[in-house]
């Protein structure tokens, strides 16, 4: 039946993009408005056929945007696309002010410290062991040719930053999906959003060590001031925004919801007019409403009732723009990375957690947490872009990225699965929504 | 009752047949003559005339005769034949044409049946202007300031205010919110430039979409079969000649300043009408507990006819140019609404069924609304009229999630429904003074029209005369219709011509609308509070800032009660009684109604 629907739904489609031969017309709001419903039926359709055979839904989301998107079947064209690209970046600092809220520093306290060296000895494996392969592999890789060792090095080294970095949308996007609760699953999200912040800061550092390396001293300072500002400026911004929340919420009572949106809403569109990282932003106020005040528990609760509608969102529209005709252009050099990424993070999860005395499922099964990717990934990408000779190496990334998105929430809900954690997310903690009338909204521990 | 819904119809797709036929024959008039002068300037060369040596009346000019084009819809008689005029020519010679091809002008138009409008608007540009950092700044202040505007308006003071100018019920269904997307549109403020307002305007539709939606989904059919005697007729009654009065009164106005045209006065007054002749003021509050109200389903009917006034209007006012790639006569869009509004409604109807009780209801009625309300508007059609076809089509069919999906419409309702008035707002042109005289004569015109429906109803002669049972309609009850105010969906019928159509008049239009809810609202309280005190009721706040959601089931009864298991260790309980059949001609008491 819903094989059948998704059929119906296609020609629906079809029979309305033949009305506007014009392709102009789907930039307008008729064709957003149009595009953005037939993606979310899509998205949950297809989620609900996939999640019977175990797969994430979230990839589902992902492969139908792909599919229906201008890549395949071109149902969605590049200009509805184009005009739905506002709300996937809305919803990227959703769900990034999503996952900060989620870490309570406090409940970590026992173990942060091995979180921390978790999340350094990975980091560093993975950006060794990607780097390395990229520079023995440099003959394959275009943007390479032509440069001298350590010109070579830096760049490996450079495109591994980008490389390493996972996401902690899809990280909480998978774990509302497998409904996990757990050491293994509380480990892995504390250690992205732990990775994340450090990458964004070695992103920081390494693009003007890059930049004073190929050009003057002068272009390496001003490099470093401008992601200084960016690295610095979104966490200031973002405290301060959380600040602005808080204050809000012990205002009113209500709204708390409407305030996420509109804080969202401007870490999207003012955050990068001002050399601000989003993510980085909604990730710091994130943070600091869940660890500097009481108020973390009820943003989660606030939040709750549009969460699945922004993931679906994110995920297809994410899905609809995947470069899937770059995968052949990039071919044998995108496969070797993906493979080294994988190795480096599990490896080096691995070694992290023997130094960290962490249980064996979370020794074992953790690093397979860190292979989604998603925009986290091309953020980063696009701030050492400018250190590149060509585009290719941003193809390339891509690609690796697009790669990942699909095939990592795979595995990573395979680990969930196979160490136990799935679906032990206590009912309490769902939405309202779910038929039963009247259910509390039991509000998350602390 | 039917008799009188068929009758309605009937009428009002008489009168646009007639003023198409006019249109349509005068443009073929002025057609013909000027084909007879292009006709007489031009040498003719269609045939060549050769002189044989006979004898026998012969043409000069050319006799190929013109074969009449080939798109005609209506008796397309096209430009007459030219006739051969004989001459009289030597005995010795006799011109005998030899006949040309004439390339015939083959049916490149679509049937005549419908009129033409200018091209639609041309569509944004491909590459959109991102908005600047100030521009987000402004953009950020400004929803700093609905966020302060919701808080104020719940203040006390501003309360009383309100209830002192008589304006509860329009700040209630959220004028504040139109008046703040004009004021932050504005050159001087500049809130929302553009840019951003390119950004948001998905929302118009989405807005309507939703509108329609809800109101589909509480169309109960059931209870419009359950209407009193003598009810029905009345409400038929005092809806029809308010409208009658509008498209008038406007019509006439509109054809002075704007001129013939394209007929579009006729589609600005129709449109006009249609939001005149929803409302009903809710009951005064009655001290000995809530009773039926027997004219509630009296709003169901007025947006029924709504409905079909928006579908009417769409269909037969099309846009045209190369962006438009279907070309379909005018009755043709109204099955193609009727189906797009079917099929949408049973695809919904089965996604609802595949997910039953599931935490995605929300997101399935966001992103269906967002199907239905982005396809209609995609083909040019109302995404009001098309969305309230599968609303009503899914709250009609049987189904156990009817009350999340209700839940659903009401969760979503804040977030687009008041960006919607506030992107509206932002589009509306106030300084068009035509749409300020249009004001009073549809405010008048409403009032009045409701007034004479109203006193007519009364009336037993002419219940005699027309056959129809009237006079079912108690004190409290004509006051209520006689005094209504205008409700969301008059905003929204504007708003919908606004997103299909270009032009001046559009602008003017909802001018006369908004600005008309305000004054209705003001001068029906005055009225109310001088002559009819106990008819008088501050609206209550509810729930829904439109007052389009749909209800819980406790005040329809018509949902089931999902939440509650069904025991089946006793035996069902026997079923209520049927009420005896209607028997024809038998008098009831015409307080006996639905409760």
């Amino acid at each position: 039946m819903r094989i059948l629907l998704l059929v119906v739904l296609g020609l629906l489609m079809q029979a309305a993009r033949q009305f506007a031969p014009v392709d102009l017309v789907g930039s307008g709001p008729a064709g957003i408005t149009l595009s953005c419903g037939f993606l979310l039926l899509t998205a949950v359709l297809a989620g609900s056929l996939v999640a019977q055979i175990g797969v994430p839904r979230i990839t589902a989301y992902l492969l139908a945007g792909a599919i229906v998107g201008p890549e395949v079947l071109d149902l969605v064209s590049p200009e509805m696309v184009e005009g739905l690209n506002l709300f996937r970046g809305l919803a990227a600092p959703f769900i990034a002010l999503l996952a900060g809220a989620e870490l309570h520093f406090p409940s970590l306290a026992p173990r942060l410290r091995g979180s921390i060296a978790i999340t350094v000895v990975t980091v560093v494996t993975s950006i060794a062991v990607i780097s390395g392969v990229a520079f023995a592999a440099r003959g394959a890789l275009p943007f390479l040719a032509g440069l001298d060792t350590v010109g070579a090095l830096v760049l490996c080294v450079l495109i591994a930053l980008p490389l390493t970095a996972s996401s902690p949308a899809v990280t909480i996007a998978l774990r509302d999906d497998a409904e996990a609760e757990g050491p293994l699953i509380r480990s892995v999200m504390a250690i992205v959003v732990l990775t994340s912040l450090l990458l964004i800061a070695l992103t920081a550092v390494a693009v003007p060590v890059a930049a004073a390396l190929r050009a003057t001293p002068g272009d390496a300072l001003r490099v470093a001031g401008k992601l200084a500002w960016t690295l610095f400026g979104s966490l200031a911004f973002g405290v301060g925004a959380g600040f602005g929340f808080a204050a809000f919420l012990r205002k009113w009572r209500a709204g708390g919801t409407l305030f996420a949106v509109g804080l969202a809403f401007a870490a999207a569109e003012l955050g990068p007019r001002i050399g601000l990282d989003p993510l980085a932003l909604a990730l710091a106020a994130g943070i600091f409403l869940r660890n500097g005040t009481d108020l973390g528990p009820r943003v989660l609760t606030d939040m709750q009732p549009i969460t699945l509608p922004v993931y679906v969102a994110f995920f297809s529209v994410a899905g609809a723009t995947i470069p899937l005709g770059s995968f052949s252009a990039v071919g044998l050099g995108a496969l070797l990375l993906v493979t080294a990424r994988a190795v480096g993070l599990v490896l080096g999860w691995r070694a992290g957690a023997r130094m960290a005395g962490a249980p064996d499922p979370v020794r074992r099964l953790g690093g397979l947490g860190l292979l989604p990717q998603a925009d986290l990934a091309l953020a980063l990408a696009a701030l050492v872009a400018a250190s590149f000779p060509d585009t290719s190496a941003l193809s390339l990334i891509a690609a690796v990225v697009a790669f990942d998105a699909l095939v990592g929430p795979i595995l990573f809900r395979i680990a969930l699965v196979k160490c136990g954690e799935a679906g032990r997310r206590p009912a309490r903690y769902r939405s309202a929504e779910e038929g039963t009338e009247g259910a509390d909204v039991e509000q998350a521990p602390t | 009752m039917r008799r009188a819904i068929l009758a309605a119809l009937a009428l009002v797709v008489l009168v646009v047949g007639v003023a198409d036929a006019a249109r349509t024959s005068h443009r073929k008039t002025a057609a013909a003559e000027k084909k007879k002068e292009t006709k007489k300037k031009k040498k003719p060369a269609a045939a060549k005339v050769v002189r044989v040596a006979d004898a026998g009346p012969a043409d000069d000019e050319a006799v190929a005769a013109e074969v009449p084009p080939a798109d005609a819809g209506p008796a397309d008689a096209g430009p007459a034949a030219a006739a051969a005029a004989g001459t009289a020519q030597p005995p010795e010679t006799l011109a005998i044409p030899v006949p040309v091809p004439i390339p015939i002008e083959r049916a490149t138009k679509p049937a005549k049946v419908g009129f033409k409008l200018e091209p639609a608007p041309l569509p944004p540009a491909r590459v959109r202007r991102a908005p600047t950092a100030l521009e987000v700044i402004t953009a950020i202040i400004g929803l700093v300031a609905i966020v302060g505007m919701a808080y104020l308006a719940s203040h006390p003071k501003v309360q009383e205010l309100e209830e002192l100018l008589g304006i509860t019920a329009v700040v209630t269904a959220g004028l504040p919110f139109v008046l703040f997307g004009l004021i932050a549109h504005s050159k001087q403020i500049g809130i929302l430039s553009g840019s951003v307002l390119q950004y948001l305007h998905p929302f118009i539709p989405l807005g309507l979409g939703w509108i329609g939606f809800s109101i589909g989904f509480r169309f109960d059919v059931r209870r419009l079969e359950a209407l009193p005697r003598g009810v029905g007729p009345a409400l038929l009654l005092t809806s029809v000649l308010p409208f009658a009065a509008i498209v008038g009164a406007c019509g006439l106005i509109l054809l002075m300043t704007d001129g013939l045209g394209h007929g579009t006065f006729l589609r600005d007054a129709i449109i006009l009408g249609t939001a005149a002749i929803i409302g009903v003021r809710p009951p005064a509050p009655n001290p000995e507990g809530p009773s039926a109200d027997r004219i509630a389903p009296l709003v169901q009917l007025q947006e029924g006819c709504a409905m079909i006034g928006l579908v009417l209007v769409a269909a037969f006012w099309r846009p045209s140019g190369h962006e438009v790639g279907w070309q379909l006569p005018a009755f043709a869009w109204i099955f193609v609404t009727l189906g797009m509004g079917t099929a949408l409604g049973a695809v919904i109807y089965a996604v609802l069924n595949a997910f039953r009780g599931r935490a995605e209801i929300t997101v399935l009625m966001l992103g269906s609304i967002a199907l239905a309300a982005g396809m209609a508007s995609f083909l040019r059609l109302s995404p009001v009229a098309v969305c309230f076809i599968a609303g009503a089509l899914i709250f009609n069919f049987p189904g156990t999630w009817k009350e999340q999906v209700r839940v659903a419409l009401v969760k979503l309702e804040r977030p687009i429904y008041l960006v919607f008035l506030v992107v509206a707002g932002a589009m509306w042109e106030v300084t068009a003074w035509q749409g300020w005289v249009l004001l009073l004569l549809f405010v008048a015109g409403r009032l009045v029209g409701k007034v004479l429906g109203v006193f007519l109803a009364r009336e037993s002669r002419l219940s005699e005369q027309l056959h129809i049972e009237l006079g079912g309609l108690n004190h409290e009850e004509r006051v209520r219709i006689a005094l209504a105010p205008m409700g969301a969906l008059a905003i929204a019928i504007v708003v919908s011509a606004q997103d299909l159509y270009v032009g001046s008049t559009v602008s003017w239009m909802v001018t006369t609308v908004i600005g008309g809810a305000v004054a209705t609202e003001i001068v029906t309280q005055l009225i109310l509070r001088k002559l009819y005190p106990d008819a008088y009721a501050v609206p209550l706040a509810t729930e829904s800032p439109s007052g389009l959601a749909p209800q819980p089931r406790e005040a329809t009864g018509t949902f089931a009660r999902i939440a509650e298991p069904i025991d089946t260790s006793r035996p069902p309980p026997p079923p209520p009684p049927m009420p005896p059949p209607r028997l024809p001609g038998v008098d009831r008491d015409p307080d006996e109604g639905w409760s």
